[in-house]
């Protein structure tokens, strides 16, 4: 959906992209495998920023193939810090570069074909660190499972001299903070509209339950306490979805939407948790049972104020502009 | 495909509306959820992350159909 059309995606725009990912989250698997993979996965958008080589080996083949990516930034060191927590490190060596580090918390490394990582090539900072395109079956790359929370599961990735071909350096040296950014940030948009999709999913679930199910002689919808879970859940989840649709319209305009992409996540990621919790709340022990979808999205819902950022970092982002600091 | 040209605009009356062609999108992403989605992941377990090769090239065939995939 995101590939650009002259490539071989759909080439929607942000906002496009947006209305599809909130639909595309409406099912059991949705917050990880929206419409089970129905509508395919794009290859991380930076790679259209690379060589010619590198568009038609790696961009162009995933979509054409169905090649599988990953995206690593993460390392035990920490994750929503990168400019100082990247310790992976690349050093030169003739037409090569010598990669050696563990990366964490890597969605869908296993099995990828291919992947961009972040490793130091220079000073500490922003500016001593590039991006890598490595083929996933590399020699010296190997991967170990983390099991987590959510059902699919991330992996621990670790580097033991793997020989990159200077050709798969993605953009200068010292150039993989913008490119990280700019994966994380246009990302951060869709991300946010699938948590609503799953969230608006668990209202209407909720709502047709609280219509039909009884207690102390009257329909739950008769309740003012379970009308007002649903009257807060569907103020709130306007109020996401209206900052969500205006960040995508920002950034369909060209303009910075950092800040709006920023405020989108938090707001969708948190606003679709609480949403979740009233869902099951009005439920019941249905609601936890593994008989509905809520369960499971309760859970993976949790992750999503940490993954790409988490809550504390985007407000940090918000915070920084309203005090002029805007780095 | 949509451009930038087809993002939200403000109406005569000033209210944000959105532009047909994405109503129209949703409204079709909506029903392939519905009718071609749930009926394969109906019959998937709880924990589920994926479902069988033959059923997901069924679903993206149908999706490319629909200019989404």
């Amino acid at each position: 959906m995101r590939t650009p059309a002259e490539y071989g995606g759909a080439g929607l725009n942000i906002l496009g992209q947006t209305i599809v990912a909130e639909e595309a989250a409406k099912c059991r698997m949705g917050a990880y495998i929206p419409a089970l993979n129905a509508f395919g996965s794009d290859p991380p958008n930076v790679i259209w920023l690379g060589s010619k080589y590198q568009i038609e080996k790696y961009g162009i083949g995933s979509i054409n193939e169905g090649k599988k990516a990953f995206f690593a930034i993460s390392e035990a060191s920490g994750g929503a810090d990168p400019a100082r927590s990247i310790k992976c490190q690349a050093v030169l060596k003739g037409d090569r570069y010598i990669l050696n580090g563990t990366k964490m918390w890597i969605t869908g490394a296993k099995g990828a074909d291919w992947g961009i990582v972040m490793a130091r090539t220079g000073h500490g900072g922003r500016g001593g660190i590039t991006s890598f395109i490595v083929d996933g079956n590399m020699k010296g790359i190997s991967y170990k499972v983390i099991p987590v929370i959510r059902a699919y599961a991330p992996y621990e990735v670790h580097f033991d001299n793997v020989e990159v071909p200077i050709e798969n350096r993605l953009g200068e040296e010292g150039g993989g903070f913008k490119l990280a950014e700019k994966w994380l940030v246009e990302g951060r948009v869709p991300y946010a509209s699938g948590t609503i999709g799953i969230a608006q999913a668990a209202l209407e679930m909720a709502i047709d339950w609280a219509k039909q199910r009884e207690a102390f002689g009257s329909r739950l919808s008769d309740k003012q306490a379970i009308q007002w879970m649903l009257a807060d859940s569907e103020m709130e989840l306007r109020a996401a979805r209206l900052l969500t649709y205006q960040a995508a319209w920002k950034a369909d305009l060209g303009h910075d939407m950092k800040l709006d992409a920023s405020i989108a996540k938090v707001t969708a990621t948190e606003t679709a948790g609480r949403v979740v919790d009233r869902c099951i709340q009005i439920f019941g022990g249905l609601g936890v049972s593994k008989e509905l979808p809520l369960e499971r999205w309760y859970r993976e819902l949790r992750i999503k104020r940490i993954g790409e950022g988490p809550s504390e970092v985007q407000r940090m982002v918000v915070a920084r502009n309203l005090l002029g600091n805007r780095g | 495909m949509l451009d930038k040209s087809e993002s939200p605009r403000t109406s005569a009356l000033g209210a944000w509306e959105m532009p047909e062609e994405l109503l129209q999108l949703q409204d079709t992403v909506r029903r392939f959820m519905v009718n071609e989605v749930k009926p394969v992941e109906d019959k998937l377990e709880h924990d589920a992350v994926r479902c069988s090769d033959e059923d997901r090239k069924i679903l993206q065939a149908k999706a490319k159909k629909l200019a989404c995939g």
